[in-house]
């Protein structure tokens, strides 16, 4: 039982050690986003991780309009219209941030 | 013909990338699930060469969004997996408002909460809940199919529709016609997911007579941080080449999300019609009607649930723990391993690890306890490890 312990948190601490999770860091961010990620985080991630709209290749304003549309209308998506102004301010500085040739801003590469 | 899924995606990627020039926007995602499950067995046990889908499975999916307009939308999934290429949507939306959505071709019907989550790039463990397991529930070969498939993926039509009654109350309805789950005989025990899936009638229904359903939800934003979803679910279809049995399927769901802790649990229940005008066919007396005689068909019941916690550990590490299982109550084909009544309830305690944003391993263990089995079998461990990659 004890090397069961040991193993567990050893493992834990591994983890730990080396923290790559799905989303980005928001302390990395500039501050006048920060909202707007925390808003994305919760919203985006119900019904899969973050890494579908993270890793996505959609990098038009119009694009993330529509995607944004489609997410929203899912049943129980939780996602109100007065929602979409803040996720959409995110998605489109992400992906510009990801575009633009110093990238990697917050984590974003 | 197994590549018919993935040349027609191929040739839909063709057909639109001159168009995806102008205002037509493409997304191409897609999710690769290597799970390795491993069930130990003793000696009493040998283990049958059916016992569950253990070692290496493998799930790779595709899927191309085509947004041609804010109206209108196609999607297009293939997926490789145990049956191997298959197409899991393809399908067109024309939405005329928030509240009023027409699918048409090929989708799943919406019902419960489980069926948006079900590829493995959406849902944290190795597999599903047991009453939408497709495979990869022990003893397989002696309990038969689960409550619904999922993916349950089917061809028809459905009208949806979703509205805010501020910004913290969401209703939401789907209501659908498709061909529904087949049985490729007139004399059947069960609906058969594989004929209901398989490739080669992919177009033609058994029965032509459609199966409807639908789901009404409501979400509601408690707090900031808090939203908790209801919903109801229904399906109702005949299943036989000649329309006469027929399947009953209910559903709630619920779903709980209080600041990042995710708690989900569903409960379904499939009544089945079964073809009974033959004694031979069966373990146990069949009742007679008033005249003497037997009765054309008699029904079994399956019902299944399960409650899922998801909880983040650490940035990159989550536990979840679930608890879920399935019953089975009804006559039985002679010399069936299952008893009148029999049953399941497993308990599931995994981890979900980030190496990479989109990269994940997965790992848990599992404790089955099984009863009404006749074998006198009534504990199993299972074990997975898996690795997810969404792109
Ligand atoms: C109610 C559930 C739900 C919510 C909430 C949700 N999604 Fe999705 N999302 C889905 C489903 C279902 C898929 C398709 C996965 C599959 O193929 O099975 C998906 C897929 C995606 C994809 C991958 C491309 C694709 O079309 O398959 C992106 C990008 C995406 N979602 C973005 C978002 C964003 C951005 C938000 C928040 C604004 C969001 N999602 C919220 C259900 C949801």
């Amino acid at each position: 039982m004890r090397r069961v312990v040991v193993l567990g948190v050893t493992i834990l601490l591994g983890c730990a050690a080396y923290q790559r999770g799905e989303g980005l860091d928001p302390a990395t961010l500039p501050s006048a986003l920060r909202p707007d990620y925390e808003l994305f985080a919760q919203r985006c991630s119900r019904c899969h991780s973050l890494s579908r709209p993270l890793n996505t290749r959609i990098s038009s304003d119009d694009h993330w309009r529509v995607y944004v549309a489609r997410m929203r209308r899912m049943p129980g998506s939780g996602i109100s219209p007065d929602d979409v102004p803040g996720l959409l301010r995110f998605l489109n500085w992400y992906s510009a941030a990801r575009r633009s040739p110093d990238g990697g801003v917050g984590g974003t590469r | 013909m197994k590549s018919r899924a993935l040349m027609l995606l191929l040739c839909l990627v063709g057909v639109l990338s001159p168009l995806a020039a102008r205002a037509i926007d493409l997304n191409l995602a897609g999710t690769l699930q290597l799970d390795y499950l491993f069930s130990p067995f003793g000696r009493s046990d040998p283990r049958p060469a059916s016992h569950t889908l253990d070692g290496f499975t493998e799930e790779l999916s595709l899927k191309l969004a085509i947004d041609i307009s804010s109206h209108a939308s196609a999607n297009v999934k293939a997926c490789f997996g145990c049956h191997g290429f298959e197409v899991g949507m393809a399908y067109v939306d024309f939405r005329l408002a928030d509240e009023f959505n027409i699918r048409v071709g090929r989708f799943s019907p919406t019902f419960g909460e489980f069926g948006l989550r079900h590829d493995p790039g959406n849902h944290r463990l190795s597999d599903k809940p047991l009453p939408y397991d497709m495979g990869r529930m022990l003893r397989l070969n002696a309990f038969g199919d689960s409550v619904l498939p999922s993916p349950y993926v089917d061809n028809g039509i459905e009208f949806s529709g979703t509205h805010f009654f501020d910004r913290s109350l969401q209703f939401d309805y789907a209501a659908h016609a498709v061909a529904g789950l087949r049985a490729n005989t007139d004399t059947p025990y069960d609906v058969d997911f594989i004929a209901s899936r398989s490739a080669a009638p992919y177009y033609i229904d058994n029965n032509s007579q459609p199966s409807v359903g639908g789901r009404v939800g409501l979400t509601a934003r408690l707090a900031s941080r808090v939203d908790l979803s209801l919903g109801g679910s229904a399906i109702w279809g005949a299943y036989d080449t000649r329309a006469r049995m027929t399947y009953t399927v209910l559903g709630a769901d619920l779903y709980l999300r209080a600041g990042r802790t995710n708690v989900r649990a569903e409960y379904l229940i499939r009544r089945t019609d079964m073809y009974a005008a033959d004694q031979g066919r069966f373990e146990y007396m069949l009742q007679t009607q008033a005249d003497g005689s037997l009765p054309e068909r008699t029904f079994q019941v399956r019902d299944g649930w399960y409650v899922e916690v998801e909880q983040p550990v650490l940035r990159n590490l989550d536990v979840i723990l679930r608890w879920d299982g399935m019953r089975r109550r009804g006559n039985t084909a002679p010399g069936s391993q299952l008893d009148f009544e029999a049953g399941v309830s497993r308990w599931t305690l995994g981890a979900q690890y980030v190496v990479e944003r989109g990269y994940r391993l997965k790992a848990s263990a599992e404790h089955y306890s099984w009863w009404g089995m006749r074998n006198g079998i009534d504990q199993d461990w299972a074990f997975h490890l898996g690795a997810v990659a969404t792109f």
